[in-house]
């Protein structure tokens, strides 16, 4: 399982502006239930967690977030979808939860089981590590686009 | 410890996604500098339920660190990539004591 095959260029977004990270979430998880890779109960436990556990990320020139909740049988195919936000918008930070940053993607995850992801987050991690890359995905406005530069770049 | 060997707690929010990549961070570090240890990945939430024997605990998430009897350290730079190398001497540091 590798990055390129869990991106799907349906699950990339430019257009929306969500208010806040619960709208971003919600914006997301739709998307992710019309292409059949949740229930809708994973949205609901994102979203839970996300309170309790914020995980926005500050990174060298921006910020990004990672929303996602274990699956407990509610997520049924392995997927990254990711909210590009022309205007940040807060998110809470993973390691300080009353710390905000401000987040210009936004890619949410639904995997499936613990431990079989990791050659993928690790390929996610380095991106975020990358900050030309970043810079640049946070500026391009397609989804092939935003695939091309990843797909380049791992 | 356990059998010997240091024991470490990785642990995030849900025990699946950050957790993961820290978990094979630290078995990396101790690989290279020749140091056994026994890792159990978790949610943090299920921490105080691996606290007996723990010596370290390696964290992405929010945590009150005056609630552990054994150090806490912040894993965001295995995400971020920022103050990497700060980090990684830390958790060295932690295992061979």
């Amino acid at each position: 399982m590798d990055l390129n095959s869990l991106l799907n260029k349906k699950l990339i977004f430019f257009e929306a502006k969500p208010k806040n990270d619960v709208e971003a979430i919600k914006i997301l998880g739709d998307k992710f239930i019309e292409e059949k890779y949740i229930k809708p109960e994973y949205t609901k436990t994102v979203v839970e967690r996300e309170k309790n556990f914020p995980t926005g990320i500050v990174l060298e020139s921006l910020g990004v977030a990672i929303p996602h909740a274990s699956p407990e049988n509610n997520v049924l195919k392995d997927g990254i979808a990711v909210l590009s936000l022309k205007e940040p918008i807060i998110f809470h930070t993973m390691e300080d939860a009353d710390n905000e940053v401000a987040v210009s993607i936004v890619f949410m995850l639904a995997l499936k089981e613990n431990n079989e992801h990791l050659s993928m987050l690790q390929k996610l991690f380095k991106i975020f590590q990358n900050n030309e890359l970043i810079k640049k995905l946070a500026i391009v406005s397609s989804a092939e686009e935003f695939h091309k530069y990843i797909t380049e770049a791992i | 410890m356990k059998n010997g060997k240091k024991l470490v707690l990785v642990a995030c929010g849900t025990g699946i996604a950050t957790s993961t990549v820290v978990n094979d961070a630290v078995t990396k570090l101790a690989k290279k500098n020749n140091i056994q240890l026994e890792i159990i990945q978790c949610k943090i939430m299920e921490v105080p339920g691996y606290s007996d024997g723990a010596d370290l605990l390696v964290t992405t998430t929010v945590v009150d660190k005056s609630k552990y009897k054994f150090p806490v350290i912040s894993a965001r730079a295995f995400l971020t990539g920022i103050g990497l190398e700060k980090v990684e001497n830390e958790i060295l540091v932690e295992l061979q004591r």
